[in-house]
């Protein structure tokens, strides 16, 4: 048991860390980015060309990798989805999708399809703890996924730039008349949402194998924990993710494999049946005047 | 008026008369040559995924190109070179059908060649079997594409399936002496059905317990439960039937959860190849076993293989050789030498033309044998093991007799 809630809390950090990328997007800027898996799997390939043609250490070429999501992000705003941003929610959803599909296109021109290996951040055996196996990369995942998740708690909630973020979401017109620059709002919140989704996929990649499809289906998964956590908390986002995680290993161990995703979205199905606002989102509150 | 008239019913019947004899119809045309040749080539079609997450097995289309290559830098065959037309099917089935029949009725091909992928194959099986379409070397083992043979099919360029869990099984019992068995499968056309008959193969076995089952899909990247649920079973052996990803996944979970001590055997397609190594690193890849029907390129000095590394080397440079690759290019020879013998280029004798292949050892296949009841072609594969980043031959070949089921040699 011990085993498969720590197996389930690994891959619900990754789900979670790629949940708080879409968040972060969407209460800021009001747009389902689903282009986020396609843009963290083309980080991770840039860290993986960054080892293997340049042979940098691994934290350079994460760091490296990481300063490029940041600059993909902001490109992707600047040159696509600012243009679009007084657009309909519809026309939105159609252009990350349309970036999603050439992303992924373009990857497997340049990259090729067939999975190959990526190191882990940490290296070493498993060891075990209670009974309890785990790895120090594992390990590394849970320290990341904690301490990230907190760090942007703490930056959206007590920051100045938290602040700006927070005001842009609820009105744009109000914000700009307080003087705040909505542009480089969103710009910084394109470059931090994608810089948690090249985050996710270089801690993904280990796990899943690098491939142009390996954020397939820890988008999906990730889209789940969003939806649970109300697509408005980044706290919840995390919390989603690992309960995604680990239910769907219980699921898979004592029931079966085959039934983990199913029963997964059925849990989904029902919790937005009983809150459709999501287990940490607020209910949508109207002010007379 | 009238005069025109009937002059003009004479030249009309004497023009059609002219263009009769001067050139043959359409319809003659297709009579004497099948769809897919002309004076010049030879088309032939391949189907399968060069994209998605199981576009390893895309290097099976560039050892065929490759071959074709080799083939026709040196005059082609019979005066003709040869043409490969391949679409990506992406490993859906929806897809291969929509393909293969824009190979078949669009680009016209002679024959189709190596066409990966079990499900696939099964959804295009009808189709091809009305359209008489040469359907050679299906890269699939499963039974069912020439057991009982099928006019049109010849042959598989992988080891059949059933055969291939039967050896393994008995290598489980007799040579590693295993007592209890896990059986891991990767729950779709491909697994389930080598599950079931390592299973049934495993009862003849009084003494070996199947202790365990567990599934998985070929898309799953998280495989902790299934090794738990392995390791609650406690085996000494793990027979698993999967495709390369899956496998390295399932070795390395176990891995991660101390369980390093049973053997741990895989069926070739997940298991015959040196990527597995990069996949699921060295350390816990090495002790693999599994099984071949190809020598490695290292560890054969067959004229062959010395021609694959020199061609395919060349055109393929950052792709191992130790691969996909092979089974393409060693397909493609079967395809050929039939090519060869068969004395007009006609589907029928094309197709009788495989009837001669008595053991035939000109390709990289240890024999070739084909017969009116016999259309698997590849009867033989031997048993190897994963050591220090290679895939080397630890039995001496095992022979399956189609005809009456026997298992022989090792």
């Amino acid at each position: 048991m011990g085993q498969i809630v720590v197996s389930g809390l690994i891959f619900g950090c990754v789900y979670g860390l790629a949940a708080l990328g879409l968040v972060l997007i969407f209460r800021t800027t009001g747009l389902v980015n689903f282009a986020h898996g396609e843009m963290a799997m083309v980080s991770s390939f840039v860290a993986f060309s960054l080892l293997t043609n340049f042979e940098l250490p691994y934290y350079g070429a994460f760091l490296a990798a990481i300063a490029f999501s940041a600059f993909f992000g902001i490109a992707v705003f600047w040159v696509l989805i600012r243009h679009v941003s007084q657009a309909s929610h519809l026309n939105q959803l159609v252009m990350t999708l349309g970036v999603f599909l050439a992303i992924h296109g373009a990857a497997g021109l340049i990259w090729g399809h067939t999975p190959t290996s990526f190191p882990k951040a940490v290296e070493g055996k498993s060891f075990s703890i209670a009974g309890v196996f785990i790895t120090p990369n594992e390990i590394f995942v849970l320290v990341i996924t904690f301490l990230l998740s907190m760090i942007l708690f703490v930056l959206f909630r007590y920051t100045r730039v938290g602040l700006a973020m927070r005001a842009s979401s609820q009105d744009l017109v109000a914000a700009r008349l307080m003087g705040i620059n909505v542009n480089a709002v969103f710009l910084a919140t394109w470059a931090a949402g994608s810089v948690l989704g090249g985050i996710a996929g270089l801690l993904t990649a280990p796990f899943t194998f690098l491939g142009v499809s390996m954020m397939f289906n820890v988008l999906i998964m990730a889209f789940a924990a969003a939806v649970l956590a109300g697509f408005m908390s980044l706290p919840g986002a995390v919390i989603g993710g690992l309960m995604i995680g680990v239910f769907g290993n219980l699921v898979s161990y004592y029931w079966a494999p085959e039934m983990a995703l199913v029963c997964t979205f059925a849990l989904i199905v029902a919790v937005l049946y009983i809150r459709p606002q999501g287990i940490f989102g607020d209910a949508p509150t109207m002010k007379k005047v | 008026m009238f005069l025109i008239k009937k002059n003009w019913k004479k030249w009309t019947t004497a023009a059609s008369l002219a263009a009769l004899f001067a050139a043959p119809p359409a319809w003659a045309d297709d009579l004497d040559a099948p769809q897919g040749v002309t004076d010049t080539e030879i088309r032939i079609g391949h189907l399968g995924p060069q994209t998605g997450p199981v576009a390893a097995y895309d290097k099976i289309r560039m050892g065929i190109q490759s071959y074709f290559k080799h083939v026709n830098e040196n005059g082609g065959v019979k005066g003709r070179k040869l043409r490969l037309i391949a679409y990506d099917d992406q490993y859906q089935p929806g897809r291969t059908v929509q393909l293969t029949k824009r190979l078949v009725d669009e680009d016209k091909v002679y024959a189709m060649l190596g066409n990966v992928c079990t499900p696939c194959n099964v959804a295009t099986r009808r189709f091809n079997e009305r359209s008489g379409i040469p359907m050679l070397m299906t890269s699939s083992g499963s039974k069912q594409f020439v057991d009982p043979p099928i006019a049109n099919y010849m042959g598989s360029s992988l080891a059949n399936y059933e055969f291939e869990a039967r050896v393994l099984t008995n290598y489980i019992a007799t040579s590693l002496k295993a007592k209890r068995v896990v059986v891991a499968y990767q729950n779709d056309d491909y697994g389930s059905p080598l599950a079931e008959a390592a299973k049934e193969a495993l009862k003849e076995y009084q003494d070996v317990e199947l202790v365990g089952e567990v599934n998985f899909q070929a898309a799953d990247s998280d495989l902790s439960t299934q090794a738990q649920r392995i390791r609650q079973a406690d085996p000494d052996a793990i027979l698993a039937f999967s495709t390369p990803a899956p496998a390295a996944q399932l070795k390395k979970a176990l891995y991660n959860i101390g369980l390093s001590e049973p053997a741990f055997l895989v069926s070739s397609v997940g298991g015959d190849s040196e990527t597995m190594f990069d996949l699921a690193g060295k350390e816990v890849w090495n002790g693999t076993i599994s099984s071949a029907v190809l020598p490695k390129p290292d560890q054969s000095d067959d004229e062959s293989i010395k021609q694959y590394i020199e061609q395919f080397g060349k055109d393929y440079p950052k792709v191992a050789l130790a691969d996909w690759g092979q089974t393409g290019w060693a397909a493609a020879e079967v395809l050929v030498e039939a090519l060869r013998r068969s004395e007009t280029l006609s589907w029928d004798d094309f197709l009788s033309a495989f009837d001669s292949f008595d053991n035939w050892t000109g390709s990289m296949y240890a024999g070739v044998s084909f017969s009116e009841h016999n259309h698997y072609g590849l009867t033989s594969m031997f048993i190897t093991e994963a050591k220090d980043g290679h895939i080397v031959p630890i039995s001496k070949p095992i022979t399956f007799d189609p005809v009456t089921g026997q298992i022989s040699g090792g």
